[in-house]
Order: C-alpha cells, then sequence, then structure tokens
C-alpha cells in the first residue's frame, strides 16, 4: 500500500494547490457578464451572427462559418482516428478459433424478445430524428456531429439485434471507412467551390448557387448545410468503422 | 464566515468540482493496472476539461446561444464559444477512445492479457 499512500499525498497536495488556486483572483466568478472570456470576441459573435451567416444558432454559426477551416480538420481527426483503428486491427488474428463472420451473431440474443422488438421500433424514429437535427442545425439546436452519431446509433442497435430480417445490411470496416472520407471529401469540396467563382477557400459568399437565392448572405445557410451534411456522414463512417472493428474480433464465449 | 464560504460556493464553486473530476481522472490514470479503466479515467479527464470551459461560458441570466426576436444584446446569451469548442473536443474524444480500444485489443492479443503488472513482469510492492 505504499505506493497509494504516496499518490494519495500527491493528490491532496494538488488539492490544496487548486483550492488555492480556485480561491485567487486567477478565475472569474461564475455567471460574470464582463468578466475575460465573455468579452472582446464572444460579444462580437453574438451580435453579428445572424447578420453575417444567417444563422440563428451561434454555436453553428462559430463552428461552420467563422472557425470552418479548424472544424474541416477536427473532421480530418475523426476520419484518420477510424482509419488509424483499421490499420491498428487490420492484420489477421493470431488465434484462430475456427471462422467468425456476421452468422455467429445470430446465436446471441441482446435483450430478448421485448428489447428487440423495442429497438427495432425505435431505429426508424431514431432515422428521422437524425436528420431532423441535421437540418436544423443552423437554425435551432443540432448539427452534424449529432446527427451522425444518432445515424450511427440506429446502425448500431440494427447491428446488436441479431436475427433481424429487414436488417439496414452490414458495412464492412472498409466500406465504413471509404464512407468517412466521403463526408472529409464532401467538406472539403464544399470549401474549394467557391474558388471556382473567385472567392476564397470556404468563402460561403461566393458559392456557385447564387441563382437559387435572393441574397447573398443565404448562400451561408446553404454552405453551412453542405458542411454539415459532410460531418455528419463522416462521423457516421467513423463509428461504423470502430465499431465494425472492434466487433470483428469480438469473442463471444458466453 | 459562512457567508464568505456561501459566496465562494456561487461564485468559484463548480471549478473545486470540476478540478475534484480532473484530479480522479489523473488519479485513476496512474494507480488503476488495468488498461480498460485507465482507458475509463482517460473519459473522466476529458469530461472534467469539457465542463470547465462549459463554466466559462456561463453568464447569469443568460438563455441558449440560439437567437430569439427581441432579444439583441449580447448579455442574454451565454458565450458560443466554449460550446463550439467543446463539441469538436467530445468528438475528438470519442476518436480517442476509439484508437484506443483498438490498441487495447492489439495488446490483449499479444500479451492475453491487459493487466499492466503482468505485462511488465513487475509487481508492486504492497
Amino acid at each position: 500500500m505504499d505506493k497509494v499512500k504516496v499518490i494519495g499525498v500527491i493528490v491532496i497536495i494538488a488539492g490544496v494547490i487548486t483550492a488555492g488556486f480556485v480561491m485567487g483572483d486567477f478565475l472569474p466568478a461564475i455567471g460574470d457578464i464582463n468578466s475575460a472570456p465573455n468579452g472582446y470576441l464572444s460579444v462580437y459573435y453574438i451580435t453579428n451572427a445572424l447578420h453575417d451567416t444567417e444563422a440563428p444558432n451561434m454555436v453553428t454559426a462559430v463552428l461552420a462559418d467563422y472557425r470552418g477551416f479548424d472544424t474541416l480538420f477536427e473532421t480530418c481527426v475523426m476520419f484518420l482516428a477510424g482509419v488509424t483503428t483499421l490499420m491498428v486491427l487490420s492484420s489477421k488474428r493470431k488465434v484462430v478459433k475456427g471462422k467468425r463472420n456476421e452468422h455467429d451473431l445470430n446465436g446471441v440474443s441482446f435483450g430478448g424478445t421485448v428489447l428487440d422488438t423495442g429497438f427495432r421500433i425505435i431505429i426508424p424514429v431514431i432515422v428521422i430524428y437524425a436528420f431532423y437535427v441535421l437540418s436544423h442545425g443552423e437554425i435551432s439546436l443540432g448539427g452534424g456531429f449529432q446527427a451522425g452519431a444518432l445515424l450511427a446509433i440506429a446502425y448500431m442497435i440494427d447491428r446488436l439485434i441479431p436475427s433481424f430480417q429487414n436488417s439496414l445490411g452490414n458495412f464492412t470496416e472498409e466500406a465504413a471507412a471509404i464512407i468517412a472520407g466521403l463526408g472529409v471529401f464532401i467538406y472539403a469540396f464544399t470549401g474549394v467551390l467557391p474558388m471556382f467563382n473567385g472567392g476564397y477557400f470556404l468563402e460561403y459568399d461566393h458559392l456557385p448557387f447564387a441563382f437559387m437565392t435572393e441574397e447573398i448572405v443565404m448562400l451561408h445557410s446553404v454552405g453551412i448545410f453542405m458542411i454539415e451534411a459532410g460531418v455528419t456522414v463522416c462521423v457516421m463512417g467513423t463509428i461504423i468503422n470502430i465499431l465494425e472493428v472492434v466487433l470483428e474480433r469480438t469473442e463471444f464465449d458466453d | 464566515m459562512i457567508d464568505v464560504f456561501e459566496i465562494f460556493l456561487a461564485e468559484k464553486g463548480i471549478y473545486m468540482l470540476t478540478f475534484i473530476l480532473m484530479g480522479l481522472g489523473i488519479f485513476g490514470m496512474i494507480v488503476c493496472g488495468n488498461y480498460m479503466k485507465k482507458i475509463i479515467c482517460m473519459n473522466i479527464m476529458q469530461v472534467a476539461i469539457i465542463f470547465f470551459f462549459l463554466t466559462l461560458g456561463q453568464k447569469d441570466g443568460g438563455t441558449l446561444p440560439v437567437l430569439v426576436h427581441n432579444l439583441t444584446s449580447a448579455e442574454e446569451y451565454i458565450n458560443p464559444l466554449p460550446h463550439a469548442l467543446m463539441l469538436t473536443a467530445i468528438v475528438v474524444s470519442l476518436g480517442t477512445t476509439g484508437v484506443a480500444l483498438a490498441l487495447l485489443m492489439k495488446i490483449k492479443e499479444i500479451y492475453g492479457t491487459i493487466e499492466e503488472e503482468e505485462i511488465t513482469g513487475k509487481r508492486w510492492k504492497k
């Protein structure tokens, strides 16, 4: 128990230092309107988001419009995480206990008849809700990441129910990685499109869809929706990718 | 004295909680010998960081950062910037968890165990 005691002492010292740090004047009081994080840039975003980007949801405006370039590479990080998972586990298993594929799941019951049937009913609702969240991402709460996670959850539930006749079908992990890459491509392509029309990278004002809208600022809505769709596809692909890679190697012993 | 304590709790109390959560995560990452538990503790630490950033964006009397017609001034809305940052942080934490799980499965295949002391062959003195 010696090591635990030493670590406990370290934790207590860290706690005391933390308490001193918190009691000092380094951190702003919670809810302070005039604190440093709530001033400067934040005020600009809140007051000008609608005028600049036509998106009432300021989080989406910051994420997809003001900071669109950052979000592009956040999406790339997701894609790379999926590809890395695939690469780490791509080699064949050393110990092969018989041949394993999707059909081996058929003998495993997920949660009994009631839960299985309940989840089958829930799946289409989840998918509809995912598209709702995606399309409302700039108007109200929602966005691409959440929609992607919801779609992946729908697929995940479908995958976990073993003897589901009308299944959505199984992605292989390579296909899921390709889908994730497609999402990144949609995002990057939305960024490149304005460059054909005399704009900069991700400058939505110069998207070549001006004939569809009356005001130029409405093009921001189109651009935000396109990159949100890209993010959705990428997140969905990555989660499915990780799920499939892990499931392929899972042994159901019990 | 009690008043001072109450004011402290109201103004800085949540910082204490997030720091405690952060400390728990780091403590678990150091102490736990099981790699799966280490990953769980890493997730707890990430959640603590996310909470910390979100408390920074809080404003008294502020509403959600979605525009409402009759509210125009910046004081009416909470700060959208930490929310935008943490949204991506949540997604990235998902990615790191996925990669960590993949590495964990590889370790399990090669060593046959995910206990640290069995892998390194050394035991902690107890």
